[in-house]
């Protein structure tokens, strides 16, 4: 064994590591743990794949807006070939919506066959590491982390990361994105604002107005009563997509949270939940409770998923909702076949209080962790893999690279069919701040190659809008919209964001830790009756039963979370 | 048809067929003892343990009654109970009524080509899932918004004046339960139909004769000989649906209901989906299984009892 791993040492040092398309230093030296995997046969440490095939169990859950391009599937795109590639072979388990993600892993994982690499949500993390579903990658990600990926986990100071260990040991890969992404928005119509002479409505008051206009004065112009002004999700009424209900409780400082669980700081200084705001929360309901008496919140929003979000802002029916920052993006794309004018706009949330302007509450920036199943033989698949992701979508060599891993509406369908993806940071509101200056200024040398591809799309969409002659189908036109919505439009969605920032309107969670055990455990019920409540006040309960209701909350569990919310946030200072 | 021949034939096919169709139903006896009685064990087991996946039935701690206990606090459960028995309650009476008052009236046909047509146009909603037909029925029972008029079941009920405004039938806790009941009957109703007709072939025409001699109408006929002949598939029926009195059906509520009507449409199924796959807690979804059983178990042999004294049916 000894002379062997010698062996091994020289070998490394004589050949030096070169691999793929990457730029790891052989810093790393070969640690005493054993890698005992299966294909480990030559001496060099191989941080992307193995030398010998290595089958490993994947899940897919897709998002409803994914689409296959240029002939891809499930089983030929870049990033299953770039795996096989590097002798990983994914052996499909199922493929499912994302609307199915947690209950087909959860039942999976029942059946005792589940997938070698899955991501949970950061909320069911804990049980996974505690139950011990989730195996130990701590020896690996020491052994195997390319300095890429290490840059990575350190990049918020390896906040993430310690939410990610249980017992000192690490069970996971927190994927860091940006807070900034999920700050739920307001998407309105602005050639409906436009042609019925109206201004951007900065209060509720203004809104309430706005989408009493929108659905009896005719803002499309074909003189029937096809539109109307705000759209709810009512199947899932708190929820992080579009269709949104806790923007409309915001504009009154209320926030229930999308997992009907968000914790900020009261007035006394103390941890509460978002919801308890009983003042502000019947504030947003009564102001709901007018829209749907009159007509301006679509009768039917009960019945509405995510799903029909999109088609009923997709076909025109309806001229404004809520939603994070890409909420924009489907229905612009949608709408252009039929409107080659069409112009969405957003905006942070309207101010309910007078108090020159509506807050927003920045949740964990932690979005999920991608995790390896206890019983996998080869648990560093899962640091190669994080290799692979953060080599060809943190750094692409060229063009080429980018549009195959990131995907360009076209040939490629790029990172949502990749088995695990992390972002880069903060990385849209970057591209917002870079590629709107270059759009101004007409210099893109200070962009990267994402950018420039994007803003490539922005621009051919423009310039085909200028001349009049834009084609839906085209991939790059439709592409381009899409992207001019979220960071060159200077009323786009990024644009929202960078006010709330500007004007220092966003709070912070006061909970930044994964929910605990009891929190989940009761989030469900809780979780059910809050909506509940809200959906019955909306069509017509009293608006004064929420306090009848946050009796009940407080009794079902509510007490309990918030108790262990302050007590995580005594014990970490905040 | 003298009886004689026919019973002799009878025993002459049983004899030589007898193998080859319990060849045939092999298959489903393994797959029903893989997917329903294996199970069981494992089912009552979890339900007085904390389970967790990892350390299996065999590892898990075993924590008595506590998950019973805890079910009888949740605030969710005598709601779901409730909810579960109003629906199946009606289901199953429903599913009894409609489908032999249809193949009654449909036997006394005699127009071959309508009868094939109304039973197949009956018959076709049986294909279709509920995650297909909840996607139609929401259209179909929108009350409309200001941008899209009513659906059309909502249009007809206004065109026929029954109703002034449109009706929420989906978002309403008034009308949820009767949606389901009602539409889950015209799915299933064409299907049931058949097996009743095919019952309806089996009685001897010559009652019939045999009564019309005696000078015995159409209604006559159906009440002493029709129906009698068919009563002990209505009592099979029973008893197979009675089984089913705690199951409301969660594939066609867990795609209809929203939370406007969690109060009337939040079944016992549904309660398990969240408590056992969203939330994870196994063991508690585990107990409420448990607990269904066990009063399937009792409704099914009382029902059993009762079809013995009064139809004098004996399954077994």
């Amino acid at each position: 064994m000894r002379t062997k791993r010698a062996a091994v040492l020289t070998m490394a040092a004589i050949m030096g590591i070169s691999l793929v398309g990457c730029q790891t230093g052989g810093t790393t030296p070969a640690s005493g743990t054993e890698t005992g995997s299966t294909g480990e046969t030559s001496g060099e440490k191989n941080l992307f794949g193995y030398d010998e095939p290595v089958t490993i169990k994947v899940g897919y859950a897709v998002v409803n807006d994914f689409e296959w391009y240029g002939g891809e599937s499930f089983t030929d795109n870049t990033w299953v070939n770039l795996y096989k590639e590097h002798n990983i072979i994914p052996e499909i388990l199922y493929e499912v919506d994302r609307s199915q993600w947690e209950t087909k892993l959860s039942t999976a994982i029942m059946s005792g066959n589940y997938p070698d690499v899955f991501k949970v949500k950061p909320n069911d993390f804990v049980s996974y590491a505690n139950t011990g579903v989730a195996g130990d990658i701590t020896a690996a990600l020491e052994e195997y982390a390319s300095d890429e990926l290490k840059a990575y986990l350190a990049s918020d100071g390896g906040m993430a990361l310690q939410s990610v260990t249980v017992d000192g040991k690490i069970y996971g890969l927190p994927v860091i994105g940006s807070s900034y992404d999920t700050v739920p928005l307001m998407f309105i119509r602005q050639d409906w604002l436009d042609k019925l002479e109206l201004d951007m409505p900065e209060t509720m008051e203004e809104l309430k107005a706005v989408a009493h206009a929108f659905t009896y004065d005719d803002p499309d112009g074909n003189g029937k009563a096809d539109t109307y002004g705000l759209a709810l999700n009512g199947v899932d009424i708190l929820n992080s997509g579009n269709g949104d209900v806790n923007a409309i409780f915001n504009a009154y400082n209320a926030y229930p949270g999308n997992d009907g669980l968000s914790m900020v700081t009261g007035a006394d200084g103390k941890v509460t939940w978002g919801g308890t705001n009983a003042e502000g929360m019947k504030a947003g309901l009564a102001f709901l409770q007018d829209l749907y008496q009159d007509g301006a919140l679509a009768k039917d929003f009960i019945t509405m998923d995510s799903e029909a979000i999109f088609e009923e802002a997709g076909s025109g029916r309806c001229g404004i909702w809520f939603g994070p920052t890409w909420g924009g993006m489907n229905p612009a794309k949608d709408l252009l076949a039929s409107n080659p004018d069409v112009h969405i706009t957003s905006a942070p949330v309207p101010d309910g209080l007078n108090q020159g302007g509506s807050k927003a509450l920045l949740i964990s920036a932690v979005s999920g962790v991608y995790c390896v199943s206890a019983m996998c033989e080869n648990p560093e698949v899962l640091i190669k893999l994080a290799n692979l992701n953060v080599d060809k979508i943190g750094s692409p060599d060229s063009e080429e690279e980018y549009n195959m891993y990131f995907g360009d509406y076209a040939n490629y369908s790029g990172w949502k069919a990749s088995l695990l993806h992390l972002e880069v940071p903060n990385k849209n509101y970057d591209n917002y701040l870079k590629m709107s200056a270059a759009l101004e200024s007409g210099d893109s040398s200070q962009l990267n190659t994402e950018q420039i591809s994007k803003l490539a799309m922005i621009t051919a969409y423009l310039d085909a809008h200028e001349a009049g002659s834009i084609d839906a189908a085209d991939t790059t036109i439709s592409g381009g919209i899409s992207n001019y919505t979220i960071f060159c439009d200077p009323q786009g969605s990024y644009a929202a964001i960078h006010r709330l920032v500007q004007e220092d309107r966003l709070i912070n969670s006061a909970y930044n830790a994964f929910q605990t055990a009891t929190m989940s455990e009761n989030s469900a019920t809780l979780k059910k009756l809050t909506v509940e409540t809200i959906v019955k006040i909306i069509t017509g309960d009293s608006v004064d039963s929420y306090d009848t209701f946050l009796n009940s909350w407080y009794a079902l569990g509510g007490e309990s979370a918030i108790a262990e919310a302050q007590e995580w946030a005594d014990a970490n200072g905040y | 048809m003298p009886m004689g021949i026919r019973s002799m034939k009878q025993k002459y096919r049983n004899k030589t067929d007898q193998l080859f169709f319990h060849g045939m139903l092999l298959l489903p006896v393994v797959l029903l003892f893989i997917y329903h009685i294996l199970p069981i064990p494992a089912g009552i087991l979890m339900a007085f343990q904390n389970f967790q996946p990892m350390k299996g039935f065999l590892g898990s701690d075993f924590i008595g009654f506590q998950n019973f206990r805890k079910l009888a606090l949740l605030p969710d459960t005598f709601p779901a109970l409730r909810n579960t028995l109003m629906i199946a309650v009606w289901k199953v009476i429903g599913n009894l009524v409609i489908p032999v008052t249809f193949a009654l009236l449909l036997n006394e046909v005699r127009v071959t080509w309508f009868k094939r047509t109304v039973q197949t146009i009956t018959y076709l909603p049986y294909f279709l899932s509920w995650v297909i037909l909840s996607g139609i029925m929401i259209q179909f029972l929108s009350p409309g918004s200001a941008a899209t008029s009513p659906g059309l079941f909502n249009a007809l009920l206004m065109k026929l004046h029954i109703i002034e405004n449109p009706v929420y039938f989906l978002g309403t806790n008034g009308t949820f339960r009767q949606t389901m009941v009602i539409s889950d009957i015209w799915k299933n109703f064409g299907y049931n139909t058949i097996i009743y007709l095919a019952a309806l072939t089996g009685i001897d025409p010559t009652l019939y004769e045999a009564a019309a001699v005696d000078g015995a109408g159409r209604i006559k006929q159906t009440l002493h000989i029709t129906l009698p002949g068919i009563a002990p598939f209505i009592a099979l029926m029973t008893i197979l649906a009675i089984g089913n009195i705690l199951n409301a059906g969660f594939d066609q509520i867990f795609n209809l209901y929203n939370p406007a009507v969690y109060a009337s449409g939040d079944i016992i199924d549904t309660l398990v989906y969240r408590l056992g796959l969203v939330n994870r807690q196994y063991s508690l979804s585990a107990a409420v299984g448990l607990l269904r059983s066990v009063v399937s178990c009792i409704l099914v042999l009382t029902g059993y009892k009762l079809a013995d004294q009064f139809a004098g049916y004996k399954i077994w």
